[in-house]
């Protein structure tokens, strides 16, 4: 049931140390104020001692404890808030007492004997350790939380990158850019314009929150361009944006997941390639997009689904951020295509 | 007599790769004829049996079958002992480039540069009509081993009943074999001696990552069956390997590339 491993030291020591250098130095501090005060009738060594028994104990119970139970596999996983709380009380708890049996059995004074015949300063000194204790994890658990964050939205951004700037992609549109340099050099220029806008809209995607609609069915355009170029007859398509609805803002490339599926998943394996439609609708005070394709289909539930891979999730998470749950993504039957993914957002402006 | 001209045939879905590829051929191997040029993995199977060139280029991603893939359905209905020469081209595949490095496989890179070209082209030269059959079957065999992955095995089968309206769990114990079928993957069970068969969706490529190999044994590209039930393998007079299950009337065809798991101990 408890499970302790100490597999973090590896990767977590530096900030270990830096926590315990922290909580040593606060320690030394409260000693200082406490004999100050002469709340306690002890000397400064003694009461140093308290402090940084106490400190130590709670900091080796919150801290290395935490680590040594939760973990596992190089990530920190934690349980339930209630749970957490419950820990941290715990550990202050039971810190608290074993640093100042530890105080007690250097300075020979019974400080639990306080307890009885000075109830109220015994309440006083142990709720402020209670206090400073829980503001101390409080702190790293705040710091923690935000580097998390930090790291979450740095790794979405390389994720997305990485989808956008898919090697295998990239290598073969510039082996068909060498092939048409040397053949048909409009050709080539139109394919690097297209090749441009592209990594220029994909690169600058993971920092602009929006573009119009117009921008969004341009840049599909120029990857559907690129694309047509390597695959010849194999794939045909068409874009079809309303005027009424060329400036509505949508997350840049928002759509690009659903149509390098449909080219990836539906088209590519497909002998005969196929078509891809994609429509921006105006329905009932909702924006509808869909991107439809002809291809091989077979699985569009399981294309869905999050093993499908990185794009639909991503999909699916900055539709969440940007439009919480009024954002609809689901995939639907349409008459002459195998495969229909339907994106329905508000007509309204992105939070 | 004069020498018959060194032929070859191109796979390769993107036409404009194809062309290049061939225009590149012209210059670095001017007697080299290419006889067709496909786009996707069984017209280069069928095409390379009609005209059985001396090369093959396969790209490696194709439709239908990859270029690996082509290459052992190819090695599996060829009739001579002498196979072509085998060059994969892959604009950027780690894996696949890892493997033909550590089983030294002769590839190009795209887009293909000339003096990379003229290179393997001269090896092409000193090794023509030197591929015994069984080397690039081993090969192939090593191309096509799954990468690992740390998959959870599968404990049961979940599939639609013929009504659709119920979902069937079938242990993995009770699975005689799997095999796949146009969309599906058929699944045949046995139990108290009935042999039932069951269609799932789930493409035999992602269900090899989640059985054991130990148990169940890939004998055809299409397929898995559970090396236990396997009552005897016998070869018929044109030399093709097929396998007869216990309890079971089937009788699986066994690809020539993993004929070697079958051999007297």
């Amino acid at each position: 049931m408890i499970n302790i491993r100490f597999e973090f030291w590896h990767t977590e020591k530096r900030g270990i140390l830096q926590r315990m250098v922290l909580v040593w130095v606060v320690a030394l501090l409260i000693a200082l104020v406490l004999w100050s005060q002469r709340d306690f009738a002890a000397g400064l060594i003694d009461q140093c001692v308290y402090s940084f028994a106490i400190s130590t104990a709670i900091w080796l119970l919150a801290d290395v404890g935490r680590l040594a139970l939760f973990f596992r596999a190089g990530q920190l996983r934690l349980p339930a808030t209630r749970y957490r709380l419950l820990y941290a009380i715990v550990c202050v708890l039971l810190g608290y007492g074993v640093g100042t049996l530890l105080g007690d059995a250097y300075s020979g004074h019974s400080t639990f004997e306080l307890l009885s015949h000075d109830l109220n300063r015994f309440v006083r000194i142990f709720l402020v350790s209670i206090a400073i204790s829980l503001g101390f994890i409080g702190y790293f658990y705040q710091k923690h939380h935000i580097a998390t964050a930090q790291r979450q939205v740095a790794e979405s951004h390389l994720k997305l990158l990485e989808s956008q700037l898919e090697p295998h992609m990239l290598f073969n549109t510039l082996a068909n850019l060498r092939a048409l340099i040397q053949t048909d050099t409009v050709k080539a220029v139109s394919m690097l314009d297209a090749l441009n806008n592209y990594l220029r809209a994909t690169l600058g995607a993971s920092r602009a929150k929006s573009h119009p609609l117009s921008d969004e069915f341009a840049r599909l355009n120029d990857y559907l361009a690129l694309m047509a170029v390597r695959m010849g007859r194999r794939l045909s398509y068409t874009l079809d944006c309303p005027l009424a609805l060329a400036f509505h803002p949508i997350p840049p490339l928002l759509l690009q997941p659903l149509v390098e599926n449909a080219i990836k998943h539906g088209l590519e394996p497909a002998i005969g390639g196929g078509n891809i439609h994609i429509q921006a609708q105006s329905i009932e005070q909702k924006l509808v997009l869909c991107v439809s394709d002809t291809g091989l289909g077979g699985l569009p539930l399981g294309r869905l689904n999050a093993s499908a891979g990185y794009g639909l999730s991503h999909v699916r998470e900055r539709l969440a951020s940007s439009y919480g749950e009024q954002a609809v993504i689901e995939v639907v039957t349409r008459l002459g295509y195998v495969t229909s993914v339907q994106i329905v957002l508000p007509l309204d402006k992105p939070k | 007599m004069i020498q018959a001209r060194p032929t070859a045939i191109i796979a390769e879905d993107e036409p404009l790769l194809a062309q290049t590829l061939q225009a590149e051929l012209a210059l670095a191997w001017p007697e080299l004829k290419v006889l067709a040029v496909v786009c996707d993995g069984q017209s280069a199977v069928n095409q390379a049996l009609l005209f059985k060139p001396d090369v093959l280029f396969f790209d490696i991603q194709m439709p239908g079958l990859s270029g690996i893939e082509a290459a052992s359905e190819l090695a599996d209905a060829w009739q001579d002992t002498a196979f072509p020469a085998l060059v994969f081209v892959t604009a950027y595949d780690q894996y696949a480039v890892q493997a033909f490095e550590a089983h030294a496989v002769d590839y190009l890179l795209k887009p293909v540069q000339a003096n990379r070209l003229k290179k393997t082209v001269v090896k092409l030269q000193q090794s023509l009509n030197a591929q015994p059959i069984d080397a690039t079957l081993a090969q192939l065999r090593l191309l096509l081993q799954a990468p690992v992955t740390s998959a959870k095995p599968l404990l049961t089968i979940q599939a639609n009943t013929a009504q659709g309206n119920a979902i069937r769990m079938i242990p993995i114990s009770d699975v005689l074999y799997f095999e796949a079928a146009d969309k599906y993957v058929r699944v045949i069970t046995l139990k108290n001696n009935d042999c039932k068969e069951y269609l799932i969706r789930t493409p035999l490529k992602e269900l090899i990552h989640q059985l054991d190999s130990h148990v169940f044994w890939q004998i055809h590209r299409s397929t898995l069956v559970r090396s236990t039930a396997i009552e005897s393998v016998s070869r018929n007079e044109l030399g093709k390997l097929s396998v007869h299950l216990r309890g079971c009337a089937d009788k699986l065809p066994v690809s020539r590339i993993y004929a070697h798991l079958f051999k007297a101990m």
